[in-house]
């Protein structure tokens, strides 16, 4: 350290001053090289992984533009997705025309509070697959809903509100159709629930959610 | 010497009690463990080194915002470069990595080595606290996950590439597993037990010691 006693105290606290600035812009100046460096790869390394998650849901067949660069926001929907924050829904198209969309929504009466989900809905409505995007159920208990650990999650491919009328959209055990764990249903309703919700918004919404620009 | 130190005698995790945010958090596999073991050795090694080169240069009342910010763009280079470069990793460890930063480890060393010690001791020193860390950590999460899951090396693909997928070895049946063991109760419980062990260690070689000093010592009255 210094000896800084020589100073006098408002000169010292011009030299600090000016030794804290020069630390931050230097810091700064590093950071952003190191980020233009790897913004690309960055970008390149999230896409594949959105697009692994894409293709456990939507087949390829089923569209042929680069879906993850055909996106439009749309506002919180605390009626059915139960969103708080403004979510980017992705536009499968064939030829042009509108073929899937992938929607986020969120089951809020999850054992651990939220569960995220993502959905991909044929432009007929069909639910063609979801997955668990983000959850806090105990582990070993209620996370048998991750794609990962368990085929459960895959309970819901070729459901649509036309196949399955709004009582089946429960757990076995409270009279609907789908699946669950014994000892977890919690988990199970909140998810079933949830993508009850999504495909309703779908059906009321589909209209915009095609819609060309974003 | 100074690594050595680190390692064992005050080891960070089981003695100095520094640096538990990641011990509980992501040390429920081993894999995690270690990745994020590595991770906070980086950065320490190399959040010493710089704090000791600019040791002279900064003024005493200034020095620890200096050092949070030292440390806080090295934190940030590495999650850069982790996300370009180690990216299923990065997505495992989520949120901790940037979580480094206030990993009181960092501050602890730069304030209690680093900023009084050449740029070769303070290196060294940071490598052998964060290679303590990071051999606590894997013990840990080799614990926990053998416990919780009845798994080793779950998510090794993640850190070495697909081609690790098999390398997964499922211990026992998983249906025979404690999930608490995974939970973060099971964290807590897992690294009692070892500064437990650590203590018992020590004070077993501490009675030797002793025993020895007697043998040879007078006998006092």
């Amino acid at each position: 350290m210094n000896d800084t006693t020589a100073l006098t105290a408002p000169r010292r606290s011009r030299r600090d001053a000016l030794i804290l600035f020069l630390f931050a812009a230097i810091g700064t100046a590093v950071l952003s090289f190191v980020f233009h460096l790897t913004e690309e790869t960055i970008i390149q390394r999230e896409d594949e992984e959105k697009l692994r998650i894409v293709d456990q849901i939507l087949p390829r067949e089923v569209y042929d533009n680069r879906v993850l660069r055909d996106w439009i926001k749309i506002p919180p929907d605390r009626d059915l997705l139960k969103t708080n924050e403004i979510t980017k829904v992705y536009r499968a198209r064939k030829s042009g025309q509108p073929a899937a969309v992938l929607l986020e929504a969120v089951g809020p009466n999850g054992y651990g509070g939220k569960i995220r989900l993502i959905l991909a809905i044929a432009a007929d409505g069909e639910l063609l697959g979801t997955r668990v995007l983000a959850h806090n159920e105990t582990v070993g208990w209620g996370d048998y809903i991750e794609a990962h650990k368990n085929k459960w999650i895959n309970i819901f491919s070729h459901t649509s509100l036309e196949r399955y009328k709004a009582k089946d959209w429960q757990v076995k055990k409270d009279g609907g159709r789908f699946d669950y764990v014994t000892r977890s249903t919690i988990s199970a309703r909140a998810v079933v629930a949830a993508a009850h919700r999504a495909l309703q918004y779908y059906d009321q919404n589909k209209e915009k959610l095609f819609v060309q620009h974003h | 010497m100074s690594m050595i130190r680190g390692l064992w005698r005050e080891n960070a995790a089981l003695v100095q009690l520094l640096g538990l945010c990641p011990m509980l958090a992501i040390s429920n596999t081993l894999v995690n463990a270690v990745c994020m073991g590595l991770a906070t050795t980086l950065v320490l090694a190399f959040s010493n080194l710089a704090v000791s080169l600019v040791r002279n240069k900064v003024p005493h009342e200034i020095r620890i915002p200096v050092f949070v910010l030292l440390i806080a763009v090295l934190v940030t280079i590495i999650q850069l470069l982790m996300n370009a470069y180690a990216h299923p990793v990065y997505v495992v460890l989520g949120i901790f990595v940037p979580l480094i930063v206030t990993n009181c480890l960092l501050l602890g060393r730069a304030e209690a080595f680093a900023a009084r010690h050449s740029p070769g001791a303070a290196l060294l020193d940071g490598i052998g606290m964060g290679l303590g860390l990071t051999f606590v950590l894997a013990l840990v999460g080799a614990a926990r996950e053998l416990l919780g899951n009845g798994t080793l090396f779950a998510n090794i693909h993640l850190a070495l590439g697909a081609q690790a997928k098999d390398w997964v070895w499922q211990v026992f049946p998983s249906k025979f597993a404690l999930p608490i063991a995974a939970l973060p109760a099971g964290g807590f419980i897992v690294l009692a037990l070892l500064i437990a062990l650590k203590n018992a260690l020590d004070a077993k070689g501490q009675r030797g010691a002793t025993a020895d000093a007697e043998h040879i010592a007078v006998p006092s009255a």
